[in-house]
């Protein structure tokens, strides 16, 4: 997903009040990915009899996020008269592009799905093994 | 009388020119200020190092979202570091000169591998009573990501005699990307990501009941 980042720094004196501090707008593309951390299935999570399979899984969690540098981009950057440019803004920016989509993703229910498409692919997988009964619960989180 | 008259009154009319000038730049200056920043916020605190404020951020927009459903199956990470060192040099006299812009980043990142199991296909699971044999695709690359709070760069020098490129410091955060990944996949995280692979299947399977067990990487 694409974010618009726009930031400004505060004018620290009075100089930077009449003409200007540092701005930067950027243009970021980013991801999220949820889903289940399966090392953390244990013994007592799997039960099989016969054709029936019982699996419990983790709580879904966020697997890796991040933003993407080939598509992220600087659209405007304006510095104030004889102001020394800020090195950090653009980091800056860029540490909150990825914070922004991370937001993003929670408030679109990224775990919800995540829980959703997870125990539809392990039921088709466990039904493709053989299972006939096949049982998924997902632990709430601690 | 009236050849001393004409200089004077030429001062005089030049003295109102200059005033009137200076009026208008105080004023101008002065309306930035007053339209600028007071009616919106108090003047900033006086304190011994004003440079280093925070940032405000203004909304920010997430104009495309899309959500879509995912079978990766991540099994190795890989922490690294990537050191980037770069310059820009301008095309022209300027060359000669020394003048340049030079930077060091020491981009800390993470790469994940593992499979893309919506790539298995019917035919590479199969099973026959208590024997199971699983024909794994490719490991692959499953994310590049870099860590903006450790991330930093160690050296900037610039110069005011070149204008700055706004693209710049993303080529080199590109750059950075690119080299974490590449330094991942040279220590051998695919090499991992299918041995580890291997290991969880065979094990998942055993725990369902299959006793004789195959897991095949391509």
């Amino acid at each position: 997903m694409q974010v618009v980042i726009d930031l400004e720094r505060e004018p620290g004196n009075i100089w930077q009040q009449a003409f200007g501090t540092d701005q930067l707008l950027l243009i970021a593309e980013g991801q999220v990915v949820a889903g289940f951390d399966l090392t953390k299935i244990e013994e007592d999570d799997v039960v099989v009899q016969d054709k029936s399979v019982s699996l419990t899984l983790p709580p879904p969690e966020l697997l890796y996020f991040g933003v993407d540098e080939d598509k992220t981009y600087v659209y405007e950057r304006k510095t104030g008269f004889l102001t020394k440019p800020d090195e950090a803004l653009e980091t800056e920016a860029r540490r909150r592009a990825q914070a922004e989509v991370v937001n993003w993703a929670l408030e679109h229910q990224v775990f919800e799905k995540a829980e959703e498409f997870g125990v539809f692919y392990l039921d088709s997988f466990l039904r493709s093994l053989g299972f006939t009964d096949v049982n998924i619960e997902v632990r709430d989180v601690e | 009388m009236s050849s001393n008259d004409e200089p004077k009154s030429f001062l005089g009319r030049y003295s109102v020119f200059i005033a009137l000038l200076v009026a208008i730049i105080l004023l101008a200056v002065v309306c930035r200020m007053l339209s600028g920043f007071w009616p919106l916020s108090p003047p900033p605190p006086s304190t011994p190092t004003p440079i280093p404020v925070p940032p405000t951020p203004t909304p920010t927009r997430v104009t495309i979202g899309d959500i879509r459903p995912l079978a990766e199956l991540a099994t190795i990470e890989y922490q690294a570091v990537a050191e980037i060192q770069d310059e820009r040099v301008p095309d022209d006299f300027r060359q000669y000169l020394g003048i340049k812009e030079q930077v060091l980043l020491l981009a800390y990142g993470e790469v994940k591998a593992g499979f893309d199991l919506s790539k298995l296909s019917e035919e590479d699971l199969w099973t026959d009573g208590t024997r199971a044999q699983l024909h794994l695709p490719p490991p692959e690359i499953l994310s590049t990501s870099i860590d903006y709070d450790r991330t930093h760069a160690v050296f900037h020098r610039g110069t005011l005699l070149m204008s700055r490129d706004i693209n710049w410091e993303g080529e080199i955060y590109d750059t950075a990307q690119d080299s974490i990944r590449q330094g991942a996949i040279e220590a051998g995280i695919l090499e991992d990501a299918a041995r580890y692979g291997q290991l969880y299947y065979e094990n998942f399977l055993r725990s369902l009941g299959f006793t004789e067990v195959q897991v095949i990487v391509d």
